[in-house]
């Protein structure tokens, strides 16, 4: 792989899903180099600045993907009582449509990807909970994503409470994630 | 106004062939040939102009490393009016020891031979395309140093002012000295004397003063006016500034880079506009705040269109990238063979993104 150039778009809605992803990436071995990392840096609605961001990178991916090796993934949160994250995946592939060997990742988290930190690391942590924001949870990300990873790559196997949206983003990285 | 550069065998540049217009922007990463071609121009000035040896100029370590030839070709192509003239320089290198030497030098206007060295032994020819004189000695030196006196050799002697209206600019503002040097009249690429060349030029054309003057004041705020003020037999310039509603003196040091540069820039533009002048700004951007660069890239676009004044810039800043269309634009990229590769229609690399973004992400190399 040449170690020079952005393989991995990343559209992330806040500080916490970039943290997380950018040691994903780490995990496997990416660097600095690999990865472009957009990310909502104002106010305003989260899933909207996902969506107007996949509306530029959706198009220029499908533009390059016989011509440049990458890969796509929006990771955003879903609307807990509202729009779960299976919808939230659904109506992301309805409105930028992926082929089957597109490797355009849609990765929800439930209510919020410090919930995955908590769970990842062998915390109590329910997606169904209101509170939000868990003090100390992102010098705990290390840890959480090489579990993840390890669960992703079938070198651990899945728990058997594993959280719905989870199961549902490790099915992305599993069906898309390029090798 | 030149209109093309062909180089072979220098550093990355291997068959390489670059067209211009009036306003260019050279793109590319870091190591892709976008200096070299300037340094390629730079030293051929030096050498068609006598400022320095060839071996200097174009030592063995210049050739392409991946190239097994002792041989470089350099040709340039200048346009003016209907008249098209074509240099051309070919450098032997020894293969063992020795330096290089003048394999072949010549001149055309259109398809008229004006002079041709070789063998070290030059031939001039008049404008009529007649045998004008012979001299030896030319296996170390440009024969274009050789002016002589002719009626009806006129082109050729034109020819020889073209190498002087290069300007090479990579400009330190740290290196430029404050006060006037009668020694330099001439920039130097770091325009470490360009308070002298300012105010040889503003000696020679005093009308820009207040076209300057109305520009500064709108880029830097509370600017009044500047001038030379003389200490000694030297000169020091002095920019005022409004303070407490009193003009208040700075010297060239008070400004910060930033400033600095930009009073070059915009000195630089203004008193070249009018001259037949190609002017090599290489990375212009450093030090500029973000709201400065649409200006400037506004100023150098209207002036290339409006005067003849011709403008070589090499940029990495988004801001100027993402002004592509603006320029004449090309893209250098290394392939897998290494040598540099152009590509010249970048619409077709930017039609979702800009193509700063394309750039950051490596993409342009695909």
């Amino acid at each position: 792989m040449n170690s020079d150039r952005v393989y991995i778009i990343v559209i992330c809605e806040d500080v916490g899903h970039k943290s997380f992803v950018i040691n994903f990436l780490k995990n496997l071995g990416f660097t600095e180099r690999n990865y472009r990392i957009l990310d909502k840096k104002t106010g305003g609605d989260g899933y909207q600045f996902i969506c107007s961001q996949l509306s530029v990178e959706f198009p220029e991916y499908i533009r390059n993907r016989n011509r440049v090796k990458q890969c796509l993934i929006a990771f955003t949160d879903a609307e807990p009582k509202k729009i779960s994250a299976e919808d939230r995946v659904k109506d992301m592939s309805k409105h930028f449509e992926r082929s089957r060997d597109d490797k355009v990742l849609y990765i929800v988290s439930k209510r919020c990807v410090e919930t995955w930190v908590h769970y990842l690391i062998g915390e109590e942590a329910s997606e169904d909970e209101e509170k939000r924001h868990h003090t100390g949870a992102h010098t705990k990300t290390k840890e959480a994503v090489d579990r993840l990873n390890r669960i992703c790559t079938n070198q651990e196997p899945t728990p058997g409470n594993f959280l719905p949206s989870l199961q549902l983003a490790c099915k992305e990285f599993k069906e898309r994630f390029p090798e | 106004m030149l209109k093309s550069i062909y180089i072979n065998n220098y550093n990355c540049l291997v068959d390489f062939k670059l067209e211009l217009d009036k306003a260019n922007l050279l793109l590319g990463s870091n190591g892709t040939g976008k200096s070299s071609v300037l340094s390629v121009l730079n030293n051929l000035t030096d050498f068609v102009n006598g400022r320095n040896k060839l071996e200097y100029l174009f030592p063995t370590h210049s050739k392409t490393r991946w190239l097994n030839s002792n041989t470089q070709s350099f040709e340039l192509c200048f346009e003016e009016n209907s008249d098209t003239y074509h240099y051309r320089l070919e450098i032997e290198h020894p293969v063992f020891g020795g330096s290089a030497k003048v394999k072949t030098e010549s001149v055309f206007l259109n398809q008229n031979l004006l002079l041709r060295s070789k063998d070290n032994k030059a031939e001039y020819y008049t404008d009529n395309n007649t045998l004008a004189m012979t001299a030896g000695g030319m296996s170390d030196m440009s024969a274009l140093q050789l002016g002589y006196s002719d009626v009806n050799a006129i082109k050729y002697a034109h020819f020889r002012t073209f190498f002087s209206n290069f300007e090479f600019v990579k400009i330190v503002p740290s290196a430029i000295e404050p006060i006037t040097n009668p020694s330099f009249r001439f920039l130097t690429p770091d325009c470490s004397k360009f308070i002298s060349w300012l105010r040889t030029k503003s000696l020679e054309k005093q009308d820009v003063y207040l076209e300057l003057k109305q520009s500064f004041a709108q880029v830097f705020p509370d600017f009044v006016s500047f001038g030379f003020e003389q200490t000694g037999t030297e000169y020091v310039l002095r920019l005022y500034f409004s303070q407490n509603q009193e003009s208040t003196p700075y010297t060239f040091y008070e400004l910060s880079d930033g400033q600095k540069v930009l009073f070059v820039l915009y000195s630089l533009l203004a008193h070249l506009k009018d001259h037949a002048v190609t002017l090599f700004l290489d990375e212009p951007d450093n030090y500029i705040t973000l709201r400065e660069l649409q200006p400037l890239i506004s100023i150098i676009t209207d002036y290339c269109e409006e005067s003849r004044l011709q403008v070589v810039l090499i940029s990495h800043h988004p801001e100027i990238i993402n002004s592509h269309s603006t320029f004449n634009s090309v893209l250098f990229k290394r392939g897998s063979t290494q040598n540099t590769q152009l590509i010249i229609d970048l619409a077709t690399l930017s039609e979702n993104l800009p193509l700063s973004e394309i750039m950051a992400r490596g993409w342009e190399n695909e």
